[in-house]
């Protein structure tokens, strides 16, 4: 019983602002009250009906999609390479490698917004969606490898010799027995490597330069101006925003907690 | 270590390089200048020069009852045809009215075209050379000679400090060379490299056996490693170069260690320190904490509705967090914030957030301990995973309580999928922008900005000091550096155990 | 046919207008591409935040816009790192003439003209006319008023302003005879004007005052939608914020009863700005011209509610009869040009600081004052100024 209150006081706490914009969302007008007062008076979908009915919105939940999606399959995917070299392969230059995707952590971002610009400009990516998945994977990956280098090595290596001495090949015991064992693993990097493109917009409205290539966090942005705020519109917004990412997760859930079955670890 | 050593090689390449640049261009400029200056003190005395691109003499500009509105019917004026061809150039009035308040102008085009405007007495001169034969072009050859040989010596110092160290020396000298210039030095530097050459070879030819045997971890290394190279490694390379510059009008200066000096000569910036390391250490803290709590809540077989509390728990992750932050804001507000009706409603003084450090760093605190606990528990949930069952049955069967299970198999099994992510997450609240900058912005007077909202604030707020910012970047790269040594170290020390 | 492969080049404009002053700018944009033999006009909106960035990034590097739109404010960084193109040259009186004085003197740097004015941002005085019926003609009256509708309980104020903002307190320290820069651009913080001022904000904001503590812009526009306040100070944003069917006037803000002066707010002028490397200059230039001409401004009064920068639109009968546009056009005679210097960015945060000191901590105004003296001339001075 005291779990399940612990759960359902945390879940409150955490749904109360949420609410809130919930409440906002709901509500005409655009002044945006940060109090209790739960009692809705009128309740309006105008929001949700202006937010949807802008021009582009489609293309650009659709762009939203593509660079988030195509961020999580680049991103997962080559740090599943770069993680399973890291874990089961001692080589020359693998320590500093390791150090290596932690260190380009350390530089802070906020200060790097005009050198990436150069080079996307170099590399012709700029304004592209194409240059945006290239940053946002590359921005993920260093988390992904060090999440599934540290799940890899979780597990059992006998597996994997077992596997080698049935013939199988590297590659095979790589997709065969190590990828579907670590499934939470890769769902964690997947749901991150997503949140990491989808919610962004500094990078991308400073490189987008097209209305049909925004993706939604800068819509999103565009309703915030100098001096004042259309607080329903970026209510609504946000709420339509985080609606994918629920989808995402609740279809994620199911490997986030598929653990090691019983039978494969015993092997 | 030789992360070290690759990193200095590369940044004093790139500092030479610009320095390079720079001399050789303005030797260039510097000639086209005199030449231009002769001439124009030719034009302003009449004297004609029809091969000139462009000249012409202008009187005092018409009066306006607007300062800045200046005819360009000067441009047209019968002198300017007698000098020179004269044409109706946008660019040739706008140098001119800059000249009569400056007294010289010059401007050179990409092209290399050079225009200067003089003024002499009560005219103001202007002509237009042509391209002088064009600027040096970028050695290439001697740069990637310079990188290849100092990222060689580096890898093959392997911890050998000397190696590494005579591979920095060999980068410095060349780069010096690049500069300096003079044949005999080149030839000196080329015969001082000759041990360093040697015993880079030596190297190399282990490295080239190691790559091919490793092959397949290399293969498998690299895409992912490439990519951080272009889009991460090379900007962090010209923040780390424009440390070292100082900007002012549009213009980058060279001054040494200034940047540096001048951040650590402050009492301030510790202070920033503090409260920036307070800062990551209480977040992370909170983080772990309650995420793990929350991820092993949910793992308890007890729980219904399992699915739809996952769900609503990582909700703070998926709302964008400008909304939330300005929601966490509002909600501290004095008067009409949520937070203090409840403090109020349960008999408690209302708190004013935003006039103490102490509760405004709280405010702060509580904000990013919302917005990112989903992460650590997707995370933990994720770890959780990788512990069987089956060693908690056993546990149980030795009759370990639930406390004992927890700090004896829980937490050491989970240590692999977890040091990660708090490492990460160290370096990500350590530089999280957006909740102080939203939240608190720093109030009261600073005392809440942490290194990254200071940076920014040099860069955008105090007058554009993007060096200044850069080197403050390059201080919190590494004071990061240092705590992820350190961090890993135990960790290697643990695995060993 | 021979007509059409004529190839005109295009003209690209970014701004970050929003609602009604985006619905008007696109209208006026199909109105020009309607034109024969012009080159097509194409908007990019961008969100705010970005675009000042998004310009410093772009511009340098050729991927630019032609033209954008912003606040004078930022054309002296701007005119100095070579991002902004100087167009005097195109320019000649009776087009300098279409303007009102204060909004195209302000786009004046260093000598040159960098833009032309489509329209100015000041504040003014709002006021619910349900909770007031004359609104105060002097700070005295100001303060009075505001007393008698304060009841801090019931969470209700006098006036609510962003009190420790400076350019919300701009008004009053310019009233009082203060002000940050002199005419000559030299540091001027520390004076017994500015002391006096900032003593009144103290008194506005303090325990007997009318201002609630922390105000924000969020705060105000509530406050003011629930009939908490009774006036606030703001600009023309702040109209598309009002509650529907709340009756509200504007008015000029008041005179400063000790000095006899108008308190005067930090003017902005919003231009469109020609970048240093747009295509085609000339090109640029004839939509610039269209963009401010008196029709255009018209239109921009009418379907924004812009305060515009056109002194024909003033003569119309339907810009007259607005009582808000009038509010802005009268208040405009008493603001002072906000500077459009770098210095003058350096100068808001320390200040800021000065006015929580005094106004949320009741700190003594003189040495507040010298503290965010020292810290911009700090700053001046590491930015080699």
């Amino acid at each position: 019983m005291a779990g399940h209150l612990f759960l359902s006081a945390a879940t409150f706490l955490t749904l109360l602002p949420v609410l809130l914009v919930v409440r906002k969302a709901f509500t005409p007008g655009h002044a945006f009250a940060a109090d209790l007062g739960l009692h809705v008076r009128d309740l309006t979908l105008v929001h949700f009906r202006q937010v949807l009915s802008a021009p582009h919105v489609g293309r650009q939940a659709l762009n939203s999609l593509a660079v988030a999606a195509a961020t999580t399959v680049i991103g997962v995917f080559l740090a599943c390479t770069a993680a399973y070299a890291f874990a089961r392969f001692r080589f020359p230059g693998r320590r500093a490698g390791l150090t290596a995707f932690l260190v380009v952590q350390m530089f802070p971002a906020t200060l790097l917004t005009i050198p990436i610009y150069v080079i996307l400009d170099h590399l012709h990516l700029l304004n592209r969606l194409s240059g945006l998945v290239l940053v946002y994977a590359t921005t993920a990956i260093p988390f992904c490898v060090w999440m599934l280098k540290g799940y890899f090595e979780t597990i059992p290596r006998d597996l994997e010799d077992a596997a080698r001495i049935d013939g199988a090949s590297r590659l095979g015991v790589f997709v065969r027995i190590v990828l579907p064992l670590s499934r939470p693993a890769l769902a964690v990097t997947a749901l991150f490597s997503f949140m990491t493109a989808w919610n962004e917009f500094i990078l991308a409205e400073t490189f987008l330069s097209r209305e049909d290539a925004y993706t939604l966090p800068v819509v999103l942005a565009q309703y915030v101006g100098q001096r004042t705020t259309e607080w329903g519109h970026f209510a609504a917004g946000a709420l339509l925003t985080a609606l994918p990412v629920m989808v995402l997760f609740y279809a994620l859930q199911k490997h986030l907690v598929a653990g090691l079955t019983a039978g494969g670890v015993k092997g | 270590m030789k992360l070290c050593y690759a990193v200095g090689a590369l940044a004093i390449v790139l500092a030479a390089t610009l320095g390079f640049l720079r001399q050789r261009n303005q030797d260039a400029e510097t000639r086209a200048l005199t030449q231009a200056r002769a001439l124009a003190a030719d034009v302003a005395a009449r004297r004609p020069h029809p091969e000139l691109a462009f000249a012409a003499v202008v009187g005092e500009p018409p009066a306006s009852k607007y300062p800045f509105l200046r005819k360009r019917r000067w441009l047209l004026h019968p002198e300017a045809a007698r000098v020179g061809r004269a044409v109706d150039d946008k660019d040739a009035h706008d140098l001119v009215a800059q000249a009569q308040r400056a007294g010289e102008v010059a401007r050179f085009a990409d092209d290399g075209t050079l225009t200067l405007a003089l003024r002499a007495g009560g005219a103001t001169a202007i002509v237009r050379l042509r391209p002088p034969g064009g600027k040096q072009p970028l050695p290439w050859g001697w740069l990637l000679l310079a990188i290849g040989l100092g990222g060689a010596l580096a890898a093959a110092g392997r911890g050998r400090a000397l190696a590494g160290a005579a591979g920095l020396a060999l980068c410095a000298a060349i780069c010096a060379t690049m500069v300096a210039g003079p044949g005999s030095a080149r030839l000196l530097v080329g015969l001082a490299a000759l041990p360093g050459l040697a015993l880079c070879w030596a190297h190399a030819r282990g490295a080239l056996a190691g790559l091919g045997r490793h092959g397949f971890a290399y293969a498998y290394v690299t895409p992912a490693g490439l990519g951080l190279l272009v889009l991460v490694l090379v900007p962090f390379a010209v923040g780390c170069v424009l440390g070292f510059f100082d900007h002012a009008r549009g213009r980058y200066t060279f001054v040494g260690f200034g940047n540096f000096r001048e951040i650590l000569g402050s009492a301030e910036f510790y202070a920033t320190l503090a409260v920036t390391i307070a800062w990551t250490a209480v977040n992370v803290l909170l983080h772990v904490a309650i995420g793990l709590a929350l991820a092993l809540a949910l793992r308890e077989p007890w729980v219904r509705l399992r699915g739809l509390f996952r769900v609503l728990l990582i909700l703070p992750w998926a709302v964008p967090n400008y909304i939330t932050a300005l929601l966490w804001k509002g909600m501290f507000h004095q008067q009409y914030g949520a937070i203090n009706t409840i403090l109020s409603a349960c008999g408690l003084a209302r708190v004013s957030w935003f006039s103490g450090f102490v509760p405004a760093f709280a405010a702060n605190v509580v904000t990013n301990t919302w917005l990112g606990f989903p992460f650590m528990m997707v995370v933990c949930l994720g770890a959780l995973q990788s512990i069987p069952r089956e060693v908690y049955e056993a546990a149980a069967v030795d009759g370990a309580g639930s406390v004992a299970r927890f700090f004896r198999i829980t937490l050491p099994l989970l240590r692999p999928a977890l040091v990660p992510a708090v490492i990460i997450g160290s370096i990500w609240t350590f530089n999280q922008f957006n909740i102080i900058y939203l939240v608190s912005e720093g109030k009261p007077g600073g005392s809440t900005d942490i290194l990254i909202t200071e940076a920014y604030r040099w860069a955008f707020e105090r007058g554009e000091r993007y060096g200044l910012a850069a080197a403050y970047g390059l201080i919190i790269f590494l004071v990061l550096f240092a705590f992820c040594m350190l961090a890993t170290r135990k960790r290697r020390a643990a695995e060993v155990t | 046919m021979i007509q059409a492969l004529v190839l005109l080049q295009t003209v690209v404009l970014w701004h970050s207008y929003r609602a009604q002053e985006k619905v008007a700018i696109e209208q006026l944009a199909a109105q020009w591409n309607a034109l024969p033999d012009v080159p097509r006009l194409e908007l990019l909106a961008v969100p705010y935040d970005a675009l000042a960035d998004k310009i410093t990034a772009a511009v340098p590097r050729g991927h630019g816009p032609d033209l954008f739109i912003f606040a004078h404010d930022r054309i002296g960084d701007w005119a100095e790192s070579k991002i902004l193109e100087p167009i005097e040259f195109f320019v000649d009186e009776p087009l300098c003439d279409r303007f009102l004085r204060k909004t195209i003197d302000a786009l004046a740097y260093g000598d040159s003209l960098y833009g032309l004015p489509l329209a100015y941002k000041s504040t003014a005085l709002f006021y619910n006319k349900a909770l007031i019926a004359r609104p105060p003609a002097t700070t005295a009256e100001l303060y009075e008023i505001g007393r008698r509708l304060t009841d801090r309980r019931a969470g209700r104020f006098g006036l609510v302003y962003e009190n420790t903002r400076l350019y919300f307190h701009a008004p009053f320290l310019h009233g009082y005879g203060g002000e940050v820069f002199d005419p000559q651009g030299r540091l001027h913080v520390t004076t017994p004007e500015a002391v006096r001022a900032l003593a009144y904000a103290r008194l506005l904001g303090g325990p007997d005052g009318i201002v609630p503590p922390e105000t924000s812009g969020i705060l105000l526009a509530t406050l003011f939608n629930e009939g908490k306040a009774a006036m606030v100070v703001a600009g023309p944003w702040f109209v598309g914020e009002v509650r529907p069917g709340l009756s509200y006037g504007v008015v000029p803000l008041p005179v400063v009863s000790e000095t006899g002066r108008r308190a005067a707010p930090f003017l902005g002028v919003e231009a469109v700005l020609m970048s240093a490397r747009a295509r085609d200059k000339t090109a640029a230039f004839r939509v610039m011209e269209f963009l401010t001409s008196d029709a255009a401004a018209l239109l921009r009064a009418r379907v924004a509610r812009q305060p515009v920068a056109n002194q024909a639109a003033y003569r119309d009968g339907r810009v007259l009869r607005d009582p808000i546009l009038a509010a802005f056009r009268q208040q405009l005679d008493w603001t002072r040009t906000m500077p459009g210097t770098p210095e003058m960015r350096m100068a808001w945060s320390p200040y800021d600081m000065a006015l929580v000191q005094v106004v949320a901590f009741g700190g003594a105004p003189e040495p507040a004052l010298r503290e965010a003296e020292q810290k911009i001339q700090a700053y001046l001075r590491g930015a080699g100024r």
